[in-house]
């Protein structure tokens, strides 16, 4: 019969935590302005500054997903598919953030202007 | 009376079957919780999936977790399918591979963690290969991964609590 919880149970998560610390510092540097890049299919159909944006509007850039864009954010405001997870992931706001529809295949992903950070890490 | 082998398997997959789809029925009730991942769930099915993989049998375990997936795709679509079986086949492997070692010392809680880390890096490789957008491992990767750190905890003190009395049950069929 195995134990519940050992030592290599601790190794197990303090690793994990230790992953997704890893998975973020990407999201920390660069600086302020954001950029969210909307993309169908796995091409970026469009990139919106966040920070210019003077009056809120919308936009479908595929049949069955709108997309709500305001100053400093953006979200998935409607969706044709049951489960709405994109239009659950609410505003992104923050550089790094992305909401996905899977479905329609239409990812919305925000960025800074800095371009190297990606590249340093 | 003593069964015949044939039908006990029978019986404990269909029970088993019906809790597993019963599990991730509820599950999928729970509402978005804000700062949480969209559709990070607790996991409560893959108990089940462990539990065989542990008790039963490797192939029994990768059974229900096709059954998942299909009921996945049959009440949630196509994609809803392709997360679940991308997420279920790697974390069902990783729980045949771990529970049934004899070697291996990691407690149930490690298995469960490590479960769950597999089974969202199965549905996350499948959703940037959908969206085209690998960069959704840095938007999600971390949080998921704390997430299944939690879900681990738990369904690994679970698992600890009801192997021995399923156990039980098994071996007086």
């Amino acid at each position: 019969m195995k134990k519940l919880f050992g030592r290599t149970d601790l190794i197990i998560i303090i690793s994990v935590l230790a992953l997704s610390l890893l998975l973020f510092i990407p999201s920390l540097f660069g600086n302020n302005s954001l950029v969210a890049q909307i993309i169908v299919d796995g091409e970026v159909t469009e990139e919106i500054d966040l920070d210019k944006i003077e009056k809120s509007y919308t936009l479908s850039p595929k049949d069955g997903t709108v997309i709500a864009v305001e100053k400093g954010r953006i979200r998935f405001s409607d969706a044709c598919c049951k489960d709405e997870l994109c239009v659950a992931s609410g505003w992104l706001s923050a550089k790094g953030q992305t909401a996905a529809c899977l479905p329609e295949r239409v990812v919305i992903a925000v960025k800074g202007t800095d371009k190297t950070d990606m590249m340093t890490y | 009376m003593k069964t015949n082998k044939h039908t006990k398997q029978v019986a404990l997959l269909g029970i088993m079957g019906a809790l597993a789809l019963a599990l991730s029925f509820l599950e999928s009730l729970i509402p978005a919780l804000p700062g949480l991942p969209p559709g990070a769930k607790p996991g409560l099915s893959n108990i089940v999936t462990m539990f065989l993989a542990s008790s039963s049998g490797i192939a029994d375990a990768f059974f229900i977790t096709v059954l998942k997936a299909v009921f996945a795709g049959i009440t949630r679509g196509a994609t809803a399918m392709l997360m679940s079986a991308s997420g279920g086949l790697l974390s069902t492997a990783a729980a045949c591979i771990l529970l049934r070692s004899k070697k291996s010392n990691i407690g149930y809680i490690g298995i469960g963690i490590i479960c769950a880390v597999c089974h969202n890096i199965g549905q996350l490789i499948s959703a940037c290969l959908i969206s085209g957008t690998p960069s959704l491992i840095f938007g999600y990767g971390p949080l998921l991964l704390i997430f299944a750190v939690a879900t681990g905890f738990v369904t690994g003190t679970v698992l600890k609590t009801v192997i021995p009395a399923l156990n039980r049950i098994l071996n007086r069929l």
